[in-house]
């Protein structure tokens, strides 16, 4: 595969690399971000040669990229924990859904657990 | 004119010079020497003794007043080592040196700054050497100098302690060998600076599946080799991984830089960025390995993706 470089320089030094990495793909399924936190200098790469546009886009959305946070970082986090502690979760969530089930009311799906606990994680 | 008077009568001479002559009255017969006829018979018949020695305008003035405490407590200035005792050289050669000349006479300090890379196997015999000779070799330039271990292209070879690759100084570094009448043995050495490796996607490869590692992903990869030891800094981002052939790799491999081997089987901790998720790894090598290991510290393979795998290994090893 191709590789082309593109270098870009913002004032925003310290932007949550998921958000902006997710950003960045949504117009181009292939770009990588190399940056060192704290600094101005951005390297981006990507398998297709760089357009205007492309740059202006990309310059955008690196100046505009929310900045890192401990809430955002969590819920990084949270969407790559390691199977020991889903199945910690999880297996709550079975237990609870048992006592939900008492109650007649509907069981709470594992998608609505992790959602409510990511969610919950940006609220602190 | 001369005159013809007594010797009392005479004025003095006001600038005497060598070659003024004097009279002089030999076997009962009057003769004539030079001034420096005479000074070279009361030289060679006079034992002079240290107080008939001028020291008032001497760099040895204050060396009679000096004692033996002196001596051990080092009051005494440096005292100069004869002519031939040890050189200083300066040296500009590049591109393989068999039997190299850079002008060793003694003890040598070789100042070498190349204007490209240089790799010596030897020095010249034709210099002559003594048990406990030194040679030094420091670089003074921007390249970096290469002495090979062992190597067949010279007579008289450089013993190294690295024996799988050859042993470096780049930009700042220093070397030093003792000759022990047959080879020149290292006793001394600092690389000095890092050494970066030039990129090629030889150096980056996998068991399973593919790991692509363009140039410009090469942000840093650099070793520096002191003692039997290799120091070995990567810093890779945007690489690629694939699952064919095969399947998604568990183990990404990094060469050894400059064909060295390790000595011991080693692991370490790292970090990493697995499809752009900070990942515990590790680096590990085997004895005789070539590559070092980085794999993640759950044994799990790394994710297929596309520039979003980030590589770090900061490991030292024992090589041979």
């Amino acid at each position: 595969m191709a590789a082309f470089y593109q270098d870009f320089t913002s004032a925003n030094t310290n932007p949550d690399f998921g958000s902006l990495v997710n950003t960045l793909r949504g117009a181009d399924a292939t770009i990588g971000v190399q940056h060192v936190e704290g600094t101005q200098a951005y390297r981006l790469k990507k398998a297709t040669a760089w357009l205007p546009g492309q740059v202006a886009a990309a310059q955008n959305v690196i100046d505009n990229a929310l900045a890192s946070s401990p809430q955002l970082q969590a819920q990084n986090e949270i969407d790559h924990w390691p199977i020991t502690i889903k199945a910690l979760a999880l297996m709550l969530v079975d237990q609870i859904n048992v006592l939900r089930q008492a109650q007649s009311l509907p069981p709470v799906t594992p998608a609505q657990a992790l959602a409510a606990i990511r969610t919950k994680a940006g609220q602190l | 004119m001369a005159t013809n008077k007594r010797i009392s009568e005479l004025d003095l001479s006001a600038a005497p010079v060598f070659s003024d002559v004097f009279p002089v009255v030999n076997g009962g017969t009057t003769k004539k020497m030079t001034l420096s006829q005479i000074a070279t018979v009361i030289q060679s018949s006079l034992s002079l003794d240290w107080g008939q020695v001028s020291k008032v305008l001497s760099s040895l003035a204050d060396l009679e007043t000096r004692s033996a405490a002196d001596l051990s407590s080092g009051n005494l200035a440096i005292a100069r080592l004869g002519l031939g005792v040890t050189t200083l050289v300066t040296s500009t050669s590049t591109g393989q040196n068999d039997g190299w000349a850079p002008g060793i006479a003694g003890d040598t300090v070789i100042e070498w700054s190349g204007a490209s890379d240089m790799t010596c196997s030897g020095v010249s015999a034709a210099a002559g050497f003594t048990a406990g000779q030194r040679v030094t070799v420091k670089n003074t330039g921007t390249k970096v100098a290469y002495f090979q271990h062992n190597n067949a292209g010279s007579t008289v070879k450089f013993k190294n302690i690295v024996t799988s690759g050859d042993t470096p100084i780049a930009p700042g570094g220093c070397i030093s060998w003792v000759y022990d009448g047959t080879h020149f043995k290292l006793s001394y050495h600092d690389q000095g600076a890092f050494i970066s490796v030039a990129y090629s996607a030889g150096n980056f490869t996998t068991g399973s599946g593919s790991w692509t590692v363009d140039s410009g992903d090469q942000i840093t990869y650099a070793y520096k080799i002191q003692g039997s030891e290799i120091k070995m800094r990567v810093y890779l981002d945007t690489t690629s991984i694939g699952d064919s052939p095969g399947s998604a790799p568990l183990q990404l491999f990094v060469a050894i830089p400059g064909g060295y081997t390790a000595a011991k089987k080693t692991q370490s901790m790292s970090l990493g960025f697995d499809n752009g998720v900070a990942t515990a790894t590790y680096n590990r090598c085997g004895a005789g390995d070539t590559t070092i290991e980085v794999a993640r510290s759950d044994v799990a393979p790394w994710t297929v993706s596309t520039n979003l795998t980030y590589i770090r290994v900061y490991f030292d090893i024992e090589v041979n």
